[in-house]
């Protein structure tokens, strides 16, 4: 079942001197198992979308539903929102606390009705998905870890829960290559498992090569909103607004200008191997 | 986020945003003098319409002014039902068990009301109309003469403006924590106390290493950028202006005068 957001506005500290308008007249419908890049400057209003979706703020006005049930109404169960909806916040590797890896990796499935068993395979398949051995560093200490060790721990924990909904703000940023690598593949692996995932990047490349819808914001408004081929073809236009473009876009975009002609959406490496191989058997043959 | 505490500054641009903070801070005392030395019901309603006076020329919303002193409510009621029961139980109008209202309970107990609404409300609107920062720089240069006996004016002034200048950034922190552990099953609203207990560690667990680490973060970069403990690098020059003097000499006038009579 989907996300649609209806009509939604957000003000920050409304009636107050510091009030600010955050999103205004956002109507989005996100159908299962989408792959969702959401683009845009610094505070353009990204954070607080999710966040929205998330019902960690409830918006000024307008409803956000999840399979259909508005999160904000009264008679709502939150605890199935918590179970559906997965976030990955900035910096996740803040939120560890816990004296071992496994009783932080387990810390959302307190509220859940598992027996301890299934507690356990969960935080084991869990750790496994980023890359960690359960029986390995299950007794460590959360905080004893490096900095990106730290982070797939934390990302652990919300994966624990197994969320349908996956909603991830700048996942990748402050990664090394191979580990921005390995956690898109990973994204990549979920998404695949049916799992609906919404990432906020400013990494165009990484919007680019995995997601297949692109949302970009401006200014709390939804500017382009589409099949990623569709918004990220527009590279005029988004690098006129600041929004940066992908390598294969810049590439394209300097082939096309020396008269190579390409499809119409190349904004995905293989699309533009597949498409220059071509291209160079045709000069040959 | 929105998380700012709500009765603090309110930016503006009236004629009391616009004093020097320290004369504000050094105004503030003097009507404090002022209002404790009175003894007499014409001196508190005079102290109170120069309140009304300093309310209306600082144009905030009245809602912003009363709203500490709408939240004591409960408290100004009970010290003065407790002036008017219990301050002169040898001259009471009637006596009922141990209540004991009198003229003089009364009197005291609008008195001592009057005194606390007005202090709070003077902090408040000092409070109000100056920025954190301003406040801490009002603090150094009203404290600069214990330097000269040795204390390290430069340095605490320091210590309060980055203390002052973190407190929106570990609240703005502390909400981001607190957010990434209620999507992670986390309750805060629980109402049972055990609950209650046990959601105190997700998060200041990891507000207090955040703190730590950004502390520690700070005190590099200060280093780095040529800061040495010990020597005053705060914004000495303060301005002064025809104002600013004008207010000191009001209000030092109005604290001379109520001290005498």
């Amino acid at each position: 079942m989907p996300i649609a957001l209806e009509n939604i506005a957000y003000i920050y500290a409304p009636g107050t001197a510091y009030a600010a308008t955050a999103l205004e007249g956002v109507n989005l419908t996100v159908p299962d198992g989408a792959f969702v890049g959401i683009m845009g400057k610094t505070g353009c209003g990204k954070s607080t979308l999710i966040r929205l979706i998330a019902g960690l703020l409830t918006p000024t006005e307008g409803r956000v539903l999840i399979d259909g049930c508005d999160i904000n109404d009264k008679t709502y169960d939150r605890s199935i929102l918590r179970r559906t909806v997965g976030v990955v916040f900035q910096h996740p590797e803040h939120q560890l606390f816990e004296t071992t890896v496994e009783r932080d990796v387990a810390f959302g499935l307190k509220h859940l009705k598992h027996t301890a068993e299934e507690k356990k395979q969960a935080v084991r398949d869990a750790l496994a998905a980023v890359g960690f051995d359960y029986d390995e560093v299950k007794d460590r200490s959360p905080l004893s870890f490096s900095g990106g060790e730290k982070r797939r721990i934390a990302i652990a924990g919300v994966l624990a829960v197994k969320p349908r909904i996956l909603i991830l703000d700048e996942p990748i940023a402050g990664l090394d290559p191979l580990g921005r690598e390995a956690f898109l593949a990973l994204l990549k692996k979920l998404n695949g498992q049916g799992t609906t995932i919404l990432m906020i990047s400013h990494n165009a490349d990484a919007i680019a090569e995995h997601a297949d819808t692109v949302l970009v914001l401006e200014q709390g408004r939804v500017l382009r909103w589409g099949s990623a081929k569709t918004v990220l073809q527009e590279r005029d236009f988004l690098q006129d607004r600041g929004i940066g473009i992908g390598q294969v876009s810049r590439i394209a975009a300097l082939l096309e200008k020396r008269g190579i002609p390409l499809e119409q959406g190349t904004v995905r490496y293989d699309d533009l191997l597949r498409q220059l191989t071509a291209y160079g058997r045709g000069r040959r043959g | 986020m929105n998380m700012l505490p709500t009765g603090l500054y309110q930016p503006g641009r009236s004629f009391l945003h616009r004093l020097a903070a320290w004369v504000k801070l050094l105004c503030l005392l003097l009507l404090l003098a002022a209002v404790v030395t009175t003894k007499t019901l014409p001196g508190y309603g005079l102290m109170a319409v120069f309140t009304a006076l300093l309310i209306a020329v600082s144009r905030l919303k009245l809602r912003d002014v009363f709203s500490a002193a709408w939240r004591l409510r409960w408290f100004f009621l009970i010290i003065f039902l407790m002036n008017l029961c219990f301050y002169a139980p040898e001259t009471p109008w009637i006596r009922a068990w141990i209540f004991a209202p009198s003229y003089e309970g009364l009197l005291q107990g609008v008195q001592v009301v009057a005194r606390v609404l007005l202090l709070l409300l003077m902090g408040g609107l000092l409070t109000a109309t100056t920025a954190p920062l301003a406040m801490t720089d009002a603090f150094h240069v009203l404290l600069r003469p214990l330097g000269w006996i040795g204390l390290p004016v430069g340095q605490i002034a320091m210590i309060l403006s980055v203390a002052v200048q973190f407190i929106p950034t570990l609240f703005e922190e502390a909400d981001a924590i607190r957010q990434a552990q209620m999507a992670r099953g986390a309750r805060f609203d629980s109402r049972k106390l055990r609950e209650k207990a046990a959601a105190v560690l997700p998060l200041a667990v990891p507000i207090f290493l955040a703190a730590f680490k950004r502390a520690d973060d700070l005190s590099l970069a200060m280093e780095a950028r040529g800061y040495e403990s010990g020597r005053s690098i705060g914004r000495t020059r303060q301005s002064f202006t025809w104002a600013d003097g004008g207010a000191l000499l009001i209000c030092a006038a109005i604290c001379a005068m109520y001290s005498l009579y």
